[in-house]
């Protein structure tokens, strides 16, 4: 027993105490042939097929394996290379359908830009960007940036992203070489089929700040050699300003005239400018509404719209 | 090639002839190693359930270690130190298993144990100090234990405790005296190794 320097004596009893029964409690000779036959017993086991060696070999031989294959391309290992995200169109809950052609993007002036996300681009107030999804058209009203990211499923669903700037042609009612000058409020006028100024003409009393609005197609949307929209495609979208503005519906009035502006036709595109501005101005957005109608009152594509712009200025004013 | 142990009988003195260890690998010399790696498992670890498994862990360590000894420390030593740092990490091991899983006994074994032993009421007795003792031992911070248990009942020095746990001199004793302090009060109400049983003694 070592010198007890850090015990008190009861310490020093309680120590020896200790070492007696732990000496009492130490492994005798059978316990230890007991276990000596267990680990011999443990050692006889069969061991496993999948020894440390076995395995180690085994996961070289799949490495070398699937290495061979993949150099020999009969494994095609999956790449996640933007090519692929734009090559997989993705639509969620319905059947697969073909991949779109790399979408693009209209710049002001026309020019075509080839989509590279994340696109960006900065409205300016007035102006107005179609953003077309699948053949779904989305309108963005400026000012404000609009921005795509470069998430997998909008890099294949972009087709195209076009700023844009209206010009449709808004009368009032009164102002129009109508027929019936006592029409009431939301009654639809329909075309004179006699009118060679193919004129339509639509209320837009709905609309509950436009007051008596109609929206009348002059006839100088004849369509031109530039001008994307065909004649049925131009007609239809003025239905559809007018339909909209009789049921008060902003947003889509607005998307139907920037439809109309989308042509490269001045006259039409004023006109739908001028239709706008004077839709600004019934909705309270003077400060939009006046800088336009002040630009097409001096360099309007028409005599008439130049006039119309001229009067609603003075009046505005 | 698998050889059955055999345990010889050998004189004690024979355990610090290293080179026969070294060398011979007979299975009666290598049986004899497997006694002394299980005394000292069983000293470290107490007959716990999982003593079979930490004696074969270490046994296994020191066979495939036995060719690479070299004689920087006695034999006995060496063999304390794998004891000592297989038991470490297999409780490490068991202490996140302990947070899922219990026994469902006391976690004592009482099989294989050397029946003849226990044939008086008395050697019944010595037997409930032992685990009266390992209990208490138990509530002691494994590292302090384990320096408890080596300096105070397995009597190896300092110095070979600092060698067997990997740590410097002032450390071992740093440990051996809060490991006492620990486990006298754990021992404090208890009545043969408490404080008034050995004071009843001395008196």
């Amino acid at each position: 027993m070592k010198p007890l320097r850090d015990f008190d004596r009861a310490e020093g009893v309680r120590l020896r105490r200790m070492k007696a029964s732990f000496d009492a409690d130490r492994p005798g000779k059978a316990e230890l042939l007991v276990a000596i036959r267990r680990y011999n017993q443990a050692k006889s086991r069969p061991g496993s097929i999948f020894s440390l060696r076995a395995a180690w070999v085994i996961a070289a031989a799949m490495m070398l394996t699937g290495g061979a294959l993949g150099a020999s391309s009969v494994l095609k290992l999956r790449s996640l290379t933007p090519s692929r995200l734009l090559s997989v169109p993705a639509h969620p809950g319905e059947q697969p359908r073909a991949a779109h052609s790399s979408g693009y993007v209209v710049e002001r002036g026309g020019s075509r830009l080839e989509y590279s996300a994340p696109a960006k681009l900065t409205l300016l107030p007035g102006e107005h960007a179609a953003l077309i999804i699948d053949n779904t058209r989305t309108e963005l009203i400026g000012p404000g940036i609009a921005q795509i990211r470069n998430a997998p499923q909008a890099a294949h669903w972009v087709a195209r992203f076009e700023p844009q700037v209206w010009v449709p042609e808004l009368e009032t009612q009164e102002a129009l070489p109508s027929t019936s000058n006592n029409l009431s409020a939301g009654t639809k006028q329909e075309t004179d089929p006699q009118d060679n100024s193919k004129t339509i003409r639509r209320t837009a009393a709905g609309h509950p700040r436009a007051g008596n609005l109609s929206v009348r197609r002059v006839d100088n949307t004849a369509p031109t050699a530039a001008n994307p929209l065909d004649q049925s495609q131009l007609d239809g979208a003025w239905s559809r300003a007018a339909s909209a503005l009789r049921r008060g519906d902003d947003v889509a009035a607005t998307a139907a005239l920037g439809e109309i502006s989308g042509g490269s036709d001045p006259a039409a595109r004023d006109a739908a400018k001028l239709a706008q501005a004077q839709l600004d101005l019934a909705a309270g957005r003077r400060a939009k509404a006046m800088p336009v109608l002040n630009e097409l009152a001096q360099s309007g594509a028409t005599p008439f719209v130049r006039r119309r712009a001229q009067e609603i200025f003075v009046n505005g004013n | 090639m698998q050889t059955e142990l055999r345990l010889v009988e050998s004189p004690a003195k024979d355990w610090a002839d290293e080179k026969l260890w070294r060398d011979g690998a007979s299975t009666g010399r290598r049986g004899e190693v497997f006694a002394l790696v299980y005394r000292q498992m069983q000293a470290l670890a107490g007959r716990g359930q999982d003593l079979d498994d930490l004696v074969q862990m270490a046994a296994e360590q020191v066979f495939r270690a036995l060719p690479r000894f070299e004689d920087r420390s006695a034999l006995a030593t060496w063999t304390y130190r794998i004891c000592y740092f297989t038991l470490s990490k297999h409780r490490r091991w068991y202490r996140r298993w302990f947070k899922r899983f219990s026994y469902a006994s006391d976690g004592y074994q009482t099989d294989d144990i050397d029946l003849t032993r226990l044939e008086s009421s008395e050697l019944l007795e010595q037997r409930e100090r032992t685990e009266r003792l390992r209990r208490a031992l138990e509530q002691v911070s494994p590292k302090r234990r384990m320096v408890v248990i080596l300096h105070d009942l397995e009597e190896l020095e300092v110095e070979e405790i600092a060698a067997i746990v990997g740590a410097n001199l002032h450390t071992v004793r740093s440990r051996l005296r809060d490991g006492r302090r620990l486990l006298a009060q754990a021992l404090e109400r208890d009545p043969y190794f408490g404080d008034a049983a050995c004071g009843e003694e001395q008196s």
